[in-house]
């Protein structure tokens, strides 16, 4: 186990954290990763919500593998449903209005199912989840284009599965057999027979929600224990959180009954509470206060006590939290959507607050920050054998810097959990349509994925 | 000191990666001359008078760093503005003066971003790069096809809307 005060001395200072993630990403390329804690199957995904694209990329090289179309441009040669119309490039804001436009807008949220062979992505704008198949990197329910050529494009997107106004985390059943997303727009979850998602996406005439369950206003994302039995609700509107048991069925549906609301004002007095996770060893619930710039971490069991109220400096505005255990120790990695001007060689970066899970409940702090080598963190996740991370950014790289006008993501060796060395930093580049370049903006959820695999996360 | 021709090279990226980069135009491609000659505005009629320090705040003696690269990028976009000079052809002038114009934009919102502590200002100045790079691009895209004539594919199918009557 490592010695916490040797550690402690060892990360007194930020600077001197930071000053060596500066030197290993002077060092970094993109190809030198080989490690067998990847395995060639192995796949990071992430959601584009501006350019309503999927970036994958593979971590065994960590270069772009492909990206996933989640828009409906090119799939018609005539210039109305085209994405650039004689040298004219919509802007990402503008570019989902063009006439006759049904693909995806504002693509959000995402989450793998428990064997990893599917992920599930909300499509915040169209009120809808894209089911894609995680082997075949395809938009499950898209259909092969009559028009396909060399000036169109091969499908035609699939409408998705239609939830509900402003869906933004999806969660699967711990069973598979549901997938349950928060709908901020109207105070309920929607959950879904997966089987039937499926057939939606597909075009059939069938609608794959299967209930709606009433919750607090402004559901942001669901999470269940590990046994599946109890659901975790948090809000981006109140200061609540909402438990519901489960009440699985031997059929592996759900027939939920609340089980207690409750407050969490003196943690997060702004209700706005966007992201949570469950421990690996399932004893704990850890959720991301964004305004409140807190963690905030509770007991799974009996009435969810209080463990740990963690406070962040000012305007850290924390995404998401992620679990990194492994032989040198154990620790929770939480994004920052602030953005400081002292990043490695000058850059602007965000920081990645390092928590030490090992310390005991009730004393739980903040031992040392690194920069994400982007702006704007916000996805993060780990390999199954937690030696690597990945971090997705909402914002672009400045001008000036060297991957300009990219939207970029950063991946860490975490062998060390509490000196994370910066590997590569990833421009997403774009997808290429037919009619022109359709860049890559803005990730938002990040997650890596082992296909036939139980679900490593929390 | 940086000079304007040493940036445009940069924006050009002569020799590196950056000639790819969405925002990054040539000189040539707003007025059709060479970077080395760039900074001559007596080459060209329509800026001969032009005195674009008038227009500019005066620095005074406890100038901030901010305040200098504002005048500089002001003062950078302003020439680069009437570089091209007027032809005959409105469309393509319009978008030869508003590629610099962009530019400028996104200059002074970097710069916002590097000095400037008021998030919905920042949010502000993160929107304008946004969308401020990507029009640049259309514009060089759009001036490229002009500049080799009228566009005919117009008529191939008819645009939606834009259209004045003649």
């Amino acid at each position: 186990m490592l010695d916490r005060r040797r550690f402690i001395k060892g990360t007194a200072t930020t600077a001197a954290l930071t000053m060596s993630m500066a030197r290993a990403s002077k060092n970094a390329t993109a190809q030198q990763v080989r490690s067998p804690d990847i395995l060639l199957k192995d796949r990071v995904i992430l959601t584009n919500e501006s350019s309503n694209t999927l970036s994958v990329i593979d971590p065994n090289t960590n270069l772009i593998e492909r990206t996933i179309n989640l828009t409906s441009f090119d799939e018609d040669p005539r210039p109305p449903f085209r994405f650039v119309t004689r040298g004219v490039v919509p802007t990402h804001t503008a570019m989902v209005n063009k006439a006759l436009y049904h693909g995806a807008i504002t693509v959000h949220g995402a989450a793998p199912n428990p064997d990893q062979t599917m992920i599930a992505c909300t499509g915040r704008g169209t009120s809808n989840v894209y089911l894609v198949d995680t082997r075949s990197l395809r938009v499950i329910g898209n259909r092969p284009n009559p028009k396909a050529g060399p000036d169109t494009s091969p499908d035609v997107i699939s409408s998705g599965v239609l939830v509900g106004r402003e869906p933004h985390e999806p969660t699967f059943s711990r069973s598979g057999k549901e997938l349950w997303v928060a709908l901020r727009g109207e105070n309920r979850f929607a959950i879904c027979d997966v089987e039937d998602a499926i057939a939606e996406a597909h075009g059939e005439p069938i609608r794959a929600v299967r209930r709606y369950l009433p919750t607090i206003d402004g559901p942001a994302q669901v999470w269940f224990s590990k046994d599946g039995g109890t659901a975790f609700v948090i809000s981006q509107k109140v200061s609540k959180i909402d438990i519901f048991d489960v009440n699985l069925g031997s059929d592996g549906y759900s027939n939920p009954v609340r089980r207690q609301t409750i407050d969490i004002s003196e943690q997060d007095p702004f209700g706005f509470t966007p992201f949570q996770k469950v421990s690996p060893d399932g004893e704990e619930m850890w959720i991301s206060h964004k305004i409140a710039d807190g963690i905030s971490v509770r007991r799974i069991e009996g009435g969810q006590e209080l463990l740990d109220h963690i406070r962040f400096e000012d305007g850290a505005r924390p995404n998401h939290v992620e679990f990194c255990e492994n032989d040198n120790g154990r620790v929770v990695y939480a994004s920052f959507a602030r953005i400081d001007d002292d990043g490695p060689n000058g850059v602007a970066s965000s920081r990645i607050a390092i928590i030490d899970r090992d310390a005991a409940a009730g004393q739980r702090r903040v031992v040392g920050h690194f920069f994400s080598h982007g702006r704007d963190s916000h996805g993060i996740w780990t390999n199954p054998d937690a030696t690597r991370l990945y971090v997705a950014h909402e914002k672009d790289e400045l001008p000036g810097t060297p991957n300009e006008g990219q939207t970029v993501t950063s991946v860490f060796d975490v062998t060390d959990p509490f000196h994370p060395q910066h590997i590569a930093q990833i421009p997403l580049g774009s997808l290429e349509l037919p009619s022109g370049q359709l860049r890559n903006k803005q990730s938002v959820n990040l997650i890596y994925l082992r296909p036939g695999s139980p679900l490593h996360t929390g | 000191m940086t000079s304007l021709a040493d940036r445009l090279r940069r924006l050009v990226g002569i020799g590196g990666a950056q000639e790819t980069e969405p925002f990054a135009f040539k000189p040539e491609d707003i007025c059709g001359i060479d970077p080395d000659n760039y900074l001559d505005s007596s080459r060209r009629s329509d800026t001969r008078n032009t005195r674009h320090s008038d227009h500019l705040p005066m620095l005074g003696p406890d100038v901030t760093p901010f305040q200098k690269q504002m005048n500089k990028d002001m003062a950078k976009m302003m020439q680069d503005m009437h570089a091209p000079g007027y032809s005959d052809d409105v469309n393509v002038d319009f978008l030869a003066m508003m590629i610099p114009h962009h530019q400028g934009a996104i200059d002074m919102a970097k710069l916002q971003l590097v000095h400037g502590d008021d998030p919905l200002t920042r949010r502000l100045a993160e929107e304008i790069i946004d969308g401020q790079q990507v029009e640049i691009q259309a514009m060089l895209a759009r001036l490229k096809i002009l500049r080799e004539g009228p566009d005919k594919s117009l008529s191939d199918f008819p645009a939606l809307d834009g259209t004045r009557k003649s």
